[in-house]
C-alpha cells in the first residue's frame, strides 16, 4: 500500500466514524437489552410461560388431539376487542405451546391495537402483551426507527452502510498501523492516545467478523418493509390474481370475513390444516388474516416455517380460501425475502440458546469499546495529519514513504 | 528507540511481513465468521461449535489485555 493510499484510507475511516458513530454507539447500546428482550419481558410479566396441567386437563388435551383449536383463540380475542380485526396469528418458535393473537382497528392497520397469547394446548388467555408502553418499549423503538417509522428505519439503514464503510476502511488501515507491532500489542508505558489506539486496532480486528456480519444484517432489517411490500406487490398479487374478481365485495364488507362475524364457522382451523397438510413437515409460522396487507381480501396466507434448524428460518406462504379453508396456491418465497429471513437471526444472536446471547453481549460490549475509542483518538489528536499519527507507530523510520510499503 | 518503555516482543524493529500481520485477524474472522453461520444451520452441537467460534477472538482479545494490564502494573 502507498502512503496515498493509506491517507485516502484515513480520509474515509475518518469521515465515516465521523457521519455513523454516534448512531453506532445508540445502537450497541440499546442493542444489549435487546439481545436479552424475551428473559426480560419474561421477567416483567409482559409473557407468560404455559402453566403446568392438573392430570383432568392433561386427559381432556389428549381426548381433543394434543392441541387447541385456533378458533377458540381467535373467538376469545375477538370478544375481548369488540370490532377489532383479526391481522395474524402466530406461533412461538420457542415456546412450542404458545400463540399470539394480533388485532387492530383495522384489517389493514400498520399499528397493533392488542397482541394475546394463548395456550396452544388448552386454547386459554395466557397473558396480554403490553403495547407502546414501558422501558423496553423506548428502547426497541430507538433501536428500530428513533420513533419515526420507515424514514427512521430508512435512516439507521443508511446509518449501518456508512458504518459498515467505516468497518471495512478500518480494517484496511491495520496492516499500515500493525506493521511494527505484534498482533495484541498494547502500549501501556507511553502516551494514553496510543494505548487506546492499540485498544482499537485490537478489539476492532478480533471483532471484525462478528461486527460487519451483525451491520449488514442490521441494514438488511431495515429494509424489511420495502421488501415485504415488494413481495405483496409480485408474487402475492401474482398468487391472488385468478381470485381478484369474486374479491370485489368483501371490499365493502371486509368485516364478513375480517370482523366479528366470520364466513363460515372454524374457516381458520379449516384452513391451517389443510395448509399442514398440503406442506409435509411444517409447522405454522404466522398466519395473516383477509383484508392484512400478507393476505388477500377473502385469502388467509398461513407462513409456515420447517421442521430442520434451518428450513425453521425459511417460511413457505400457502394461499387459502376463507370461506372453506382449501388451498388455492404456494409459491417459494422469492432470494431477497429469504435474504431478510436468514438476516433477522444473524442479526438477533437468538439461534443459538442463552450462551451465544451472552457472547453476543460480550462482542456488543466490545464494539462499544471500538467506537467509543475511536471517537476519543479522533478528539484527541483531530488536528493531527495522518502522517504524525503513524510517525510514533515506526520511530527508527518516521518518514511516511516507507509505511505500508510491500503490502 | 527506548525498547525499557515497551513489554516484551511487542514492538519490532524490522517491518512485519503482510503474512504476520494479517494471519491471526484473518484466522478469528474466518473463525468467528464460519462459526455463527453454522451456529444457524443445526442445533446441537453446531450451537456450540457457534459460541465457541464466536467466543475465541472474545478469549484472545482480553488476554492481549490483562496481559497488558499485568504489565503495566508490574513496571
Amino acid at each position: 500500500m502507498t502512503a496515498s493510499s493509506v491517507k485516502t484510507w484515513h480520509w474515509i475511516h475518518k469521515w465515516t466514524s465521523l457521519v455513523c458513530t454516534v448512531f453506532a454507539l445508540l445502537l450497541c447500546i440499546t442493542g444489549l437489552p435487546l439481545i436479552f428482550i424475551h428473559e426480560i419481558d419474561h421477567a416483567l410479566g409482559n409473557t407468560t410461560d404455559p402453566p403446568e396441567l392438573t392430570a383432568d386437563e392433561t386427559a381432556e388435551v389428549a381426548r381433543l388431539g394434543g392441541r387447541a383449536r385456533i378458533d377458540d383463540m381467535i373467538d376469545d380475542a375477538r370478544r375481548r376487542k369488540p370490532g377489532h380485526f383479526v391481522k395474524f396469528l402466530s406461533h412461538d418458535d420457542d415456546e412450542k405451546d404458545r400463540y399470539y393473537v394480533t388485532l387492530g382497528e383495522a384489517p389493514d392497520a400498520v399499528k397493533s391495537s392488542a397482541v394475546y397469547a394463548y395456550d396452544g394446548r388448552t386454547g386459554k388467555m395466557l397473558s396480554e402483551y403490553p403495547l407502546d408502553e414501558g422501558v423496553m418499549s423506548v428502547i426497541f423503538r430507538l433501536h428500530i426507527d428513533l420513533f419515526a417509522g420507515l424514514p427512521g428505519m430508512l435512516f439507521l439503514g443508511a446509518m449501518g452502510v456508512v458504518l459498515v464503510a467505516s468497518i471495512v476502511s478500518g480494517a484496511v488501515l491495520y496492516a499500515p498501523y500493525m506493521r511494527k507491532l505484534v498482533f495484541g500489542s498494547i502500549r501501556t508505558r507511553r502516551a494514553s492516545r496510543l494505548l487506546w489506539l492499540d485498544v482499537h486496532n485490537l478489539i476492532g480486528i478480533v471483532t471484525l467478523g462478528w461486527f460487519t456480519i451483525v451491520s449488514v444484517t442490521g441494514v438488511i432489517n431495515t429494509l424489511s418493509r420495502p421488501i415485504f411490500e415488494r413481495w405483496q406487490a409480485t408474487h402475492l398479487a401474482e398468487m391472488l390474481a385468478p381470485y381478484r374478481a369474486e374479491a370485489t365485495p368483501s371490499v365493502d364488507a371486509p368485516d364478513a370475513v375480517g370482523g366479528d362475524r366470520p364466513v363460515g364457522e372454524g374457516a381458520p382451523q379449516r384452513a391451517l390444516e389443510s395448509a399442514l397438510a398440503h406442506v409435509p413437515d411444517s409447522e405454522l409460522s404466522f398466519m395473516a388474516f383477509p383484508g392484512n396487507p400478507f393476505a388477500g381480501p377473502r385469502q388467509y396466507v398461513a407462513f409456515l416455517r420447517g421442521d430442520t434448524p434451518l428450513r425453521e428460518k425459511l417460511l413457505t406462504p400457502v394461499l387459502l380460501d376463507a370461506q372453506d379453508g382449501r388451498v388455492l396456491d404456494t409459491r417459494e418465497l422469492p432470494t431477497y425475502v429469504l435474504a431478510l429471513l436468514v438476516s433477522q437471526p444473524l442479526h438477533f444472536g437468538d439461534y443459538g440458546g442463552t450462551p451465544l446471547k451472552v457472547v453476543w453481549l460480550v462482542l456488543d460490549l466490545m464494539s462499544i469499546v471500538v467506537l467509543g475509542s475511536g471517537l476519543y483518538l479522533w478528539l484527541r489528536k483531530r488536528n493531527v495529519s495522518a502522517e504524525a499519527w503513524r510517525s510514533p507507530l515506526a520511530p527508527t523510520e518516521a518518514s511516511v514513504a516507507t509505511v505500508g510499503e510491500g503490502s | 528507540m527506548n525498547d525499557a518503555n515497551r513489554a516484551p516482543s511487542q514492538a519490532v524493529r524490522k517491518d512485519l511481513t503482510t503474512r504476520q500481520i494479517w494471519a491471526m485477524p484473518i484466522v478469528l474472522t474466518v473463525l468467528s465468521s464460519v462459526a455463527l453461520v453454522i451456529g444457524l444451520l443445526a442445533d446441537g452441537l453446531a450451537d456450540v461449535v457457534a459460541y465457541v467460534g464466536l467466543g475465541i477472538p472474545v478469549v484472545v482479545a482480553g488476554w492481549h489485555v490483562i496481559r497488558a494490564m499485568r504489565g503495566a502494573r508490574a513496571r
